[in-house]
């Protein structure tokens, strides 16, 4: 009887301690884990493009190119009397490639694709592998690194002149294009000079400073009194009324854009960024409009010296910041159309440099395969944020032969001002 | 049962964020690095990721962190 009590007692601690053991172990199965979670990279994603009923699988908007054919080279000996500087913000190979596959297929080209002259562009800013738009910009538009966030300026403070400043002391006219506001990163290093890309209200008052000819873009946030509703400004100017006493037409529509004439035209079609929807202007219209602005002033006046124009897909990044293909397809087709305007215009000009890269890659965007039957490109994104693959950049014209090979961003400002004899650049802004 | 209070935190969207929506995290837990400044930013609490959006406007990330009951924050 001891034996078997003893036996029992036995028996029965075993399976409490067993009880007890299997509690504890789900307890801490279930328990929320306070380790820190892996960063949410690698998102592999089946980009399905089938459904027409879906408005995101709507490209209907854009024009593919007639020809797979390369547009012809232009011979070096040609003067360069125009620059058109394009820049798709985030626009990676994998990006210009997944738009390629979805608007045209394998064997099809963008019309950017078709430009004879590519290069391969390395984008690092002064304190980081990971540049961000501002340094990106400044390296793009004044030809010397900065820190990441700064606009225009050496990481020490020096301003640095931009390619557009310096073709305007030349007598050159000179114009931006962006579907951001016009004081967002981009636009902002090719006209003003600021030690943080926040600074959006001083960004205004600079680029009104500077007398750009033409600016066609978002943002009245930044140029209207703080009075005002969704101002982004903390003081009482007013820069719209400003640039009106200061000679320049004002437009908010696409109608009124179309109809501007003049030396000096301000459009800001939104209070922030496009919404790169009707009724907006589009970026191809905005692009065509600015290239006939800046071409008719040359015309006008008695020393026809060109121009510059940078023209931006702004939200090409935006779209890879989301991870988002349809969006990432959408804005890169809407920057494409924009470089068939210039290059419509270049090819008859045949004076005109037309230049398209990137500031830096967004997403770490790669394609693994496609099924293109069922209409579906398996992709995968890396990040959420930059990377820091070097860009593609493609040129037409007079000029284009030198932007070929593997180089830095830094690098594409200087050979401009190489061929329009700009000397020194890059240089202090005095 | 009450919701849990929940607060935004932002970081610059030049490099991806440290964590993802559904993430338990602990208060001083990285959630992203400002190249710019060298900053990183963390986690004033302890909690849960909510959402993270990007906004495009202003270049960050907005991270709204579900706070666990009875955690004090800034």
């Amino acid at each position: 009887m001891r034996y078997q009590s003893t036996h029992g007692r036995i028996v029965l601690s075993v399976i409490l301690a067993a009880t007890w053991l299997t509690s504890f172990v789900q307890a801490a199965s279930t328990k929320p884990t306070t380790q820190p979670q892996r960063p949410p990279t690698l998102r592999p994603m089946a980009f399905d493009y089938g459904d027409p009923a879906s408005s995101v699988n709507d490209i209907s908007f854009y024009v593919p190119p007639d020809s797979t054919k390369p547009y012809p080279m232009v011979s070096p000996s040609r003067e360069t009397t125009n620059v058109i500087f394009m820049i798709g913000d985030g626009m990676g190979v994998a990006q210009v490639m997944l738009t390629r596959l979805r608007a045209t297929g394998r064997a099809g080209r963008l019309h950017m694709e078709r430009m004879p002259c590519v290069g391969l562009v390395n984008t690092c800013s002064a304190n980081a592998l990971v540049t961000d738009s501002a340094a990106a910009g400044t390296a793009l538009a004044c030809g010397t690194k900065t820190h990441n966030g700064m606009l225009g300026m050496k990481p020490n403070g020096d301003r640095f002149i931009s390619i557009l400043e310096a073709a305007a002391k030349k007598g050159r006219r000179t114009g931006l294009v962006a579907t951001s506001a016009i004081a967002h990163a981009t636009p902002a290093a090719f006209s003003s000079h600021v030690e943080a890309r926040k600074m959006g209200a001083a960004i205004a008052e600079q680029q009104l400073a500077n007398r750009v000819n033409v600016m066609l873009a978002g943002g009245k946030a930044e140029w209207i009194p703080q009075s005002q509703e969704e101002s982004r400004r903390e003081d009482d100017r007013n820069l719209l009324a400003e640039a009106q006493q200061a000679g320049y037409l004002f437009v908010d529509t696409k109608e009124k854009m179309f109809a501007a004439m003049g030396d000096y035209v301000l459009g800001l079609f939104q209070i922030n960024a496009l919404t790169t929807q009707e009724p907006e202007p589009t970026l191809a219209e905005m692009t065509q409009k600015a290239i006939q602005l800046l071409d008719e002033g040359c015309h006008r006046s008695d020393a026809d010296k060109g121009f510059f124009l940078m023209v931006e897909g702004s939200q090409i990044d935006w779209a890879c910041h989301a991870n988002d293909p349809h969006k990432c397809v959408r804005q890169t087709l809407l920057f494409d159309q924009a470089v068939k305007a210039a290059l419509d215009f270049a090819m008859k000009d045949m004076n005109t440099l037309v230049i398209v890269t990137a500031d830096h890659e967004t997403g770490g965007l790669t394609i693994n395969g496609a099924n293109f039957r069922k209409k579906r490109i398996n992709i995968v994104w890396t990040s959420k944020g930059h990377t820091a693959l070097p860009v593609p950049l493609y040129a037409f014209g007079p000029g284009s032969t030198e932007l070929c090979g593997v180089y830095d961003n830094t690098q594409i400002a200087k050979r401009i001002a190489k061929r329009w004899a700009i000397n020194p650049f890059p240089r202090k802004l005095k | 049962m009450t919701q849990s209070p929940s607060i935004e935190v932002v970081v610059d969207a030049t490099l991806a964020t440290t964590v993802a929506a559904g993430d338990h995290i602990t208060k001083g837990q990285p959630l992203g690095h400002d190249p710019d400044s060298g900053h990183t930013t963390t986690s004033p609490t302890n909690g849960t990721i909510e959402s993270i959006t990007f906004d495009a406007n202003n270049h960050l990330f907005r991270i709204r962190i579900q706070t666990k009951h009875g955690q004090s924050h800034p």
